[in-house]
């Protein structure tokens, strides 16, 4: 090719300008592409890490647990205090097991005498992060599963305790996980006790802010801050994080989610709720056709009515 | 000895992969540490130390390829990339005959530029902020001493020789 050409003649260095030229107007149409048509791009994109990124997987696997084992050793050197603090833990550990038999049996009785039926429509399927963004225009997390597994963009990421982000761009076998730290991450929050709605944006940062606060006197460090539903796409109260207020007076959230030892995460599959869109039909005897059915539907309609 | 120059050539394109790789495994995904471009770090010290085994064309498939697998806009890192290695490599190997010091300093400026453009292309819309990306070129600025001794030792040169060959 011409362009590998270093020593050459003046004709094929005139080339060489001429193609770099081509690339660098190619190059900045990509972007404007993506600025435009941002869909596609990273349509192709996520194809692209779904082709790539599990092919590497036995390169990054071994040596993300090399790493991690070494930040374990380090731990080892405060293992007897460790210890201790372990065992006070498991000590109050045992009596909120207690408290949590006590609570299952009284709910397993209530529901009986209520014969409930709790929503079935959450069903979740568990996921390995593969990679990270790796880079700082992101936040974000590549998981292993993707539309084969029947993930859609859309559906919340949990970790054991809490929220981790939503899935934005999937591909047939990997998905990313935009976290809530993500400057375009907008989630719509509650905050309890006191009820009030707000919106979560994340900023980069390791504590997303709360905005839009239609009660902001009404909260205090310490709230526990779970999602609203509001929107539809989140299923409401999953556990977010609690507030906290930093340095800029500006209403934060401590995340609930493991954020720096994040290995699995599980994804809410969620078939959309029904909506109640018309009045029910009429209860009655088939009718026949049209136009003796308009008057037989006025008396019907009298009939269910009362 | 063309064997030679052919594993020479191979060289950048397999340590470029490793580059673009290295960021993504998930050491602590969610904790947003700043990481260095290693990618950028590795071409510029190759390109100063070996412009014949860096063609401009390897260079752009791994600048595109690291912009889409990094979830970075995709086409600007790519020609920042192009364009700070084609400033070193030209005019007649200029750059070569450059200290270690001055290689440093250009690369850093060079790199700071381009993530000062790409932020700037990015304000468009919603971008992460000029404080995100400050730890991002610091921690590519402290790596490309590094790199660019790694790279020398691989390619088995003395570092800097003035002139063309």
């Amino acid at each position: 090719m011409a362009l590998q050409k270093q020593a050459s003649p003046d004709y094929l260095r005139g080339l060489r300008r001429i193609l770099l030229g081509i690339a660098a107007a190619l190059m900045i149409g990509l972007f404007l592409l993506w600025r435009v048509d941002n869909l596609r791009v990273e349509q192709f994109r996520a194809s692209l890490i779904d082709a790539f990124a599990p092919s590497f997987d036995w390169t990054i696997r071994p040596l993300a647990s090399a790493t991690r084992m070494v930040s374990d050793l380090r731990s080892y050197a405060r293992v007897h205090e460790q210890n201790e603090e372990l065992r006070r833990e498991l000590q109050r550990m045992q009596g909120w097991r207690e408290m949590a038999l006590q609570l299952e049996q009284k709910n397993a009785r209530l529901l009986a005498l209520n014969r409930v039926r709790l929503n079935p429509r959450i069903s979740f399927v568990t996921a390995e992060v593969m990679a990270d963004a790796g880079g700082p225009f992101q936040r974000s997390v590549t998981i292993n599963v993707g539309t084969a597994d029947g993930v859609g963009d859309g559906a919340a990421a949990v970790d054991g305790l809490g929220l981790v982000g939503r899935v934005a761009g999937v591909a047939e076998r990997s998905a990313r996980v935009l976290l809530l730290t993500d400057s375009s991450s907008r989630v719509p929050v509650t905050i309890l006790p006191s009820g009030g709605r707000a919106i979560l944006s994340g900023d980069m940062t390791g504590a997303p802010v709360l905005d839009f606060l239609d009660q902001a006197e009404a909260i205090h460090p310490g709230d526990r801050v779970v999602t609203s539903g509001d929107g539809g796409i989140f299923p409401a109260d999953v556990l977010v994080g609690r507030v906290t207020r930093t340095a800029d007076g500006r209403p934060r959230v401590g995340l609930a989610a493991d954020y720096a030892g994040l290995a699995f995460v599980r994804l809410l599959r969620r078939a959309p709720v029904p909506m109640v869109t018309e009045p029910g039909g009429l209860i009655g005897p088939r009718q026949p056709e049209a136009p003796a059915a308009s008057e037989n539907a006025h008396t019907a309609a009298a009939e269910t009515g009362r | 000895m063309r064997s030679g120059r052919w594993s020479r050539r191979a060289l950048l394109p397999l340590l470029g992969i490793v580059a673009i790789h290295a960021p993504l495994v998930p050491v602590a995904p969610g904790s947003g540490a700043a990481m260095p471009d290693l990618l950028w770090c590795l071409v510029l010290a190759f390109v100063a130390r070996a412009p014949d085994a860096a063609p401009a064309a390897v260079i752009v498939g791994l600048g595109l390829l690291a912009d889409l697998m990094l979830s970075r806009p995709p086409g600007l890192g790519a020609l920042g990339l192009l364009i700070a290695s084609e400033i070193f490599r030209a005019p007649d190997g200029a750059a070569r005959g450059w200290s270690p010091p001055r290689e440093w300093l250009f690369a850093a400026a060079a790199f700071a530029a381009t993530i000062l453009a790409t932020a700037l292309a990015e304000r468009l819309t919603l971008g992460p902020g000029l404080a995100a990306l400050r730890g991002h070129v610091v921690a590519t600025v402290l790596a490309y001493p590094f790199v660019a001794l790694g790279v020398g030792w691989l390619l088995g040169q003395r570092p800097a020789r003035s002139g063309t060959r």
